[in-house]
């Protein structure tokens, strides 16, 4: 049997051919016995395949692709870089603190040189100091990490990030102001 | 743009802009079963067929910003779900090759009657089963192809949007897989009748 007719018996199954088409088909499936028992299994299958049922989605599955999604975007936010100018940001603004920091450490090394004449208030002194810089540190490390979290979440939440560097700073100056004070006390 | 397409749309574009995994959730439920199908079919087994759809819907999920909006979106994602059952299949094709491991299939069609099953709903399981165990016959692009024509009645147009290939490209590989088919259908007799069997039965209903 010609290509052509095979081509045509398929054509024919999915409506593909035209009246006249059509009817040169028909006259040869009259007298080749062979293509007509191939025309006849391709129509049977056509019609189990069309016939054929759908599966339906298992009834848990939307809620486990919504868990496996929600786990898998919470990896990518991990392990996916920050974007550069949010990097930058973070970088000016650790640079700003460390500028910020240096008056707070000459005022706790200012302190250090009057406490001299007492070294009951100078050892209490040096403790309150370190005690102020693993603070900063610890504060520090803190509050970059909300930083980030905060930008990461929405980048529009920079500057409020950046605000609370300042707060955050007047907090430790707060805290050398009243070892200040206590110690102007004393010496009163 | 009817109003399903309209709210498809905004759907997409809270996945897509917000992140709003709710607005996801949405687009998951309203093509679960399309994908879980196509899934089912192309694998032939019912927990790689849950597995893939789950990779499909996530594989859309990051790929959304990919997604262009003029196209039709049920297209783009079973055209993600085709893909990556073809990957599989050919994986497995590979691992079989090296660890002479045993086809799930035999196993798949003594386990299937899970669910409740009505006299007239047995048949059609019968008779999907056997389609099913053909279906398992084809090289996986033929399959791809046969499934979307019969399962999603796309035209040839639209089977080749979603392999990415050309309508004539589409058109041989179905006429060269409806063929082979055609030609299992002969050789066991009592497959053949049971099949017609089931096809009787099933048009008294």
């Amino acid at each position: 049997m010609s290509m052509d007719y095979r081509r045509m018996m398929q054509e024919q199954v999915d409506g593909q051919l035209d009246a006249q088409e059509e009817e040169v088909l028909h006259q040869h499936l009259q007298k080749d016995e062979q293509a007509a028992e191939e025309h006849a299994k391709l129509e049977s299958l056509h019609h189990q395949l069309a016939t054929a049922p759908a599966r339906r989605a298992p009834n848990r599955l939307a809620a486990t692709i919504m868990a496996r999604l929600a786990k898998t975007i919470e990896l990518q936010a991990k392990q996916e870089p920050l974007p550069q100018e949010v990097e930058m940001a973070l970088m000016l603004t650790t640079s700003i603190v460390q500028m910020l920091m240096m008056p707070t450490m000459l005022a706790a090394s200012y302190m250090v040189l009057n406490a001299q004449y007492s070294p009951k208030l100078l050892t209490r002194v040096m403790e309150r100091s370190i005690a102020l810089i693993v603070m900063m540190i610890e504060g520090l490390v803190v509050l970059l990490e909300e930083v980030e979290y905060m930008i990461r979440k929405d980048p529009d939440m920079a500057p409020v990030a950046m605000s609370l560097i300042p707060t955050a700073l007047m907090g430790m100056i707060d805290y050398l102001q009243e070892e200040q004070d206590i110690m102007q006390d004393k010496s009163a | 743009m009817s109003d399903d397409d309209q709210i498809l749309s905004e759907w997409i574009v809270a996945a897509r802009d917000e992140a709003d995994q709710d607005a996801f959730a949405e687009i998951v439920y309203s093509f679960q079963d399309a994908v879980y199908n196509l899934c089912y079919r192309m694998l032939g087994e019912r927990t790689e067929a849950e597995d893939a759809t789950q990779e499909a819907f996530i594989r859309a999920y990051n790929n959304l910003d990919r997604f262009d909006m003029n196209r039709k979106f049920k297209t783009w994602l079973l055209s993600i779900a085709s893909n990556h059952c073809i990957d599989r299949l050919r994986k497995r094709r590979l691992k079989y090759l090296s660890l002479d491991e045993p086809l799930p299939n035999s196993m798949e069609l003594a386990l299937t009657s899970e669910q409740v099953t009505p006299e007239g709903q047995t048949v059609r399981n019968e008779q999907s089963e056997y389609i099913q165990s053909m279906l398992d016959d084809l090289a996986p692009d033929d399959r791809a192809g046969i499934i979307l024509k019969y399962w999603y009645d796309y035209s040839y147009a639209e089977i080749a949007e979603v392999l990415d290939t050309t309508e004539s490209a589409i058109k041989s590989r179905l006429f060269r897989a409806r063929r082979a088919l055609a030609e299992m259908l002969a050789p066991d007799d009592n497959d053949d009748q049971r099949a017609d069997d089931a096809i009787n039965r099933l048009s008294e209903y």
